[in-house]
């Protein structure tokens, strides 16, 4: 096996029946660098969330780094981290997701420390910027914005059946395409909360069912590729400067 | 015409033992681009490896390469009647575009042709076929490296042709001059596109080509074609398309993606090639005064669509569809669905076709049936390669599994006994 396929093990091994949904695509961009060693302060306090023993499983939805780092910390709660970004990299980037490489590279160390059990909880990692980057996109760009499907994520009866009631949501906001993924599970009866960043505790999440939600035609929009923008992105068009002038003539 | 039969001793099951599974599933991911390998609650890489008799496999090849000669026989008579292009559910805007580039735009020999045939077994002891997929085929990766990675678990079996990505690649080189990269074309925020272009992207270098991998829209065509993406900036001496042609519409008109249609640059595939992407083809055949011989022995009756005929043994097939999606298969759709198809088919005539149903014939593993098809590619009419993937239900879609395909040694009379 490649250092990358031994990486991406450790954050998926075998042996984690969560591991299955973690996403190879930002593995396949490492190129053997060497794990470096964590500042001391690099993992944040994760008081927000609830004894691993509680069944309930978390989905952290933090900017870019961010979200490693605090699967990481999660990592010592006893919760398994599970990678999920799904965005590709290149030059030119829309979205960064080189400090991510870095944090997934740089966060075996700690990972390997942790020895968790093959029966831990999972922690799914999103990056919330992954529909909506800060830098405004141009022509020649990358546009590697990507979104979250429900099939990216276990089903409600697998949570179910996996002993798992609860979902913990650690993000500002719920964004959109996340609404259709839990919106689904609070339907087959998973209670569903969020911790906001910068408050005290948790508290109920209410999910409203996204517009055509259920129906079949959004089944058959979303499996179509439908939802795509015209350059295959998924959010606002890249501009052009033959029909945006900057130059307002 | 001798179809190959499918009545049980040409096809086979072979599992990977359970023990090497977990290790085989990664070497897929890693080795063999396969970055989508769990959807929802499946995994998409195959327990198993389906072993075909030598003479089935010769015979699929043979019969894909028919069919290939006779597709390219259509598109060049389609080319020539316009007034056809509406029939066959095309969007306006593409009609216009296919207008404008001419009647001999695509009909060039140095473009590179690929297209996949896919086969399934039936009940009837036969194989049929249910579409080409004309324009953009996925499944490279798969049919060129599922088969090596998995060869080990059935010692009695082994690849069989040549690899439909080393064959482009070699097709796509030989065509083109300079030193301009490759561009491939895809849509870049999607991993599993992505992961189609990395693979090609690698066997293209192989045979010392330069790649760039790029959105539609980073192509400009003043005096050729450029490309604009940061970092790989420069001409291009051909393009490698996997961004659906009925998808171009959509793209800024400043982007002039018309000329995806013209005859400017070597292309896999060209732009017009989307007249034979249309599952409404069978419905014009008749009036392009091509002789054909394969296509209506293999493919199931097709019919414009009526909703007397829903549910009487024929399905309803969108138009422009692909990977399985919204084909209205009563298992593996509900009743609204289906209801809503028929509402739609019955507003929008032209974005469906009707097919009669085939009984697939499930091929036994322990736990239950499973449904195959074996995706036959043609590189500019020659037979690359198989392309295998197992469905629970009779529908191939986004939830089947990639299987590996492999060909009995020659030494091997019997399927039986496989370690």
């Amino acid at each position: 096996m490649t250092d990358v396929s031994m990486l991406f093990e450790e954050w998926a091994p075998l042996e984690s029946p969560w591991a299955v949904w973690a996403k190879p695509v930002l593995f396949s961009l490492l190129d053997g660098v060497p794990p470096r060693p964590l500042p001391a302060d690099a993992l944040p306090a994760v008081d927000w969330a609830p004894p691993s023993e509680s069944g309930t499983a978390l989905i952290v939805d933090l900017p870019g780094a961010a979200s490693v780092f605090e699967g990481l910390a999660l990592a010592h709660r006893g919760y398994r981290p599970v990678p999920l970004f799904n965005g590709c990299g290149s030059m030119g980037a829309i979205v960064d997701v080189w400090p991510i490489v870095e944090a997934l590279t740089d966060g075996i160390v700690v990972l390997r420390s942790q020895g968790l059990s093959a029966e831990a909880p999972p922690a799914f990692l999103l990056d919330s910027q992954r529909m909506a980057s800060a830098r405004r996109a141009e022509p020649g760009d990358f546009d590697n914005r990507w979104c979250v499907f429900p099939q990216d994520l276990p089903s409600a009866r697998h949570l179910l059946e996996a002993g798992i009631r609860t979902v913990v949501l650690r993000s500002d906001a719920c964004q959109q395409d996340l609404e259709h993924v839990l919106a689904r599970y609070r339907k087959a009866g998973v209670q569903l909360e969020i911790a906001v960043p910068d408050r005290i505790g948790r508290t109920p999440l209410d999910v409203s069912e996204p517009t055509g939600f259920r129906v079949a035609w959004q089944r058959l929009k979303v499996l179509a590729g439908l939802h795509r923008n015209s350059t295959g992105g998924f959010g606002a068009d890249v501009p052009d400067p033959s029909k945006n002038s900057v130059l307002g003539s | 015409m001798n179809l190959p039969d499918s009545s049980g001793g040409d096809v086979r099951l072979h599992p990977i033992p359970p023990q090497h599974f977990a290790e085989h599933r990664r070497r897929v991911i890693f080795s063999a681009f396969k970055w989508d390998p769990q959807v929802g609650d499946t995994c998409t890489v195959a327990d198993h490896v389906v072993i075909l008799r030598r003479q089935t496999a010769l015979r699929l090849h043979s019969l894909a390469e028919s069919l290939a000669e006779e597709t390219v026989r259509l598109e060049g008579a389609l080319r020539q009647r316009p007034d056809l292009h509406g029939t066959l559910g095309l969007p306006g805007p593409l009609i216009r575009a296919l207008r404008r580039a001419g009647r001999s735009a695509g009909q060039s020999k140095r473009h590179v042709r690929v297209m996949r045939f896919d086969f399934h077994p039936t009940v009837g002891g036969q194989w049929v076929v249910s579409e080409v997929n004309s324009d953009v085929p996925g499944g490279y990766a798969e049919a060129s490296l599922l088969p090596g990675l998995a060869a080990r678990f059935a010692p009695q079996a082994e690849p069989f042709g040549p690899d439909v990505g080393t064959l482009l690649a070699e097709q796509i080189c030989a065509r083109t001059e300079g030193t301009g990269a490759i561009g491939l074309v895809h849509a870049t925020s999607y991993a599993d596109d992505r992961q189609v272009m990395a693979f090609l992207a690698r066997k293209l270098t192989e045979v010392g080509r330069r790649t760039a991998l790029i959105a539609p829209d980073h192509v400009r065509w003043s005096g050729g074609a450029r490309c604009i993406a940061h970092g790989q900036e420069g001409e291009l001496a051909a393009i490698m398309r996997f961004f659906p042609a009925e998808w171009l519409h959509h793209l800024p008109r400043a982007c002039e993606w018309h000329r995806y249609f013209s005859d400017g640059i070597v292309s896999c595939n060209h732009a017009s090639v989307v007249l034979t992407q249309s599952k409404r083809l069978p419905l014009v055949w008749d009036q392009l005064g091509v002789p054909l011989t394969s296509w209506p022995q293999l493919l199931p009756e097709t019919s414009e669509p009526s909703l007397a005929r829903i549910n009487d043994g024929w399905l309803l097939k969108p138009a422009m569809g692909r990977v399985g999606q919204g084909i209205t298969i009563p298992e593996c759709t509900t009743l609204k669905e289906r209801r809503l198809a028929a509402l739609s088919a019955f507003l929008h005539r032209r974005d469906w076709v009707a097919q009669r149903r085939f009984a697939s014939r499930p091929l036994q593993v322990e736990g239950g049936g499973r449904h195959l098809c074996i995706g036959v590619f043609t590189v500019n009419g020659r037979a690359a390669g198989f392309y295998g993937r197992l469905g629970i239900a009779p529908r191939i879609d986004e939830k089947a599994q990639d299987v590996p395909v492999l060909v009995e040694r020659e030494e091997s009379n019997s399927l039986g006994g496989l370690a």
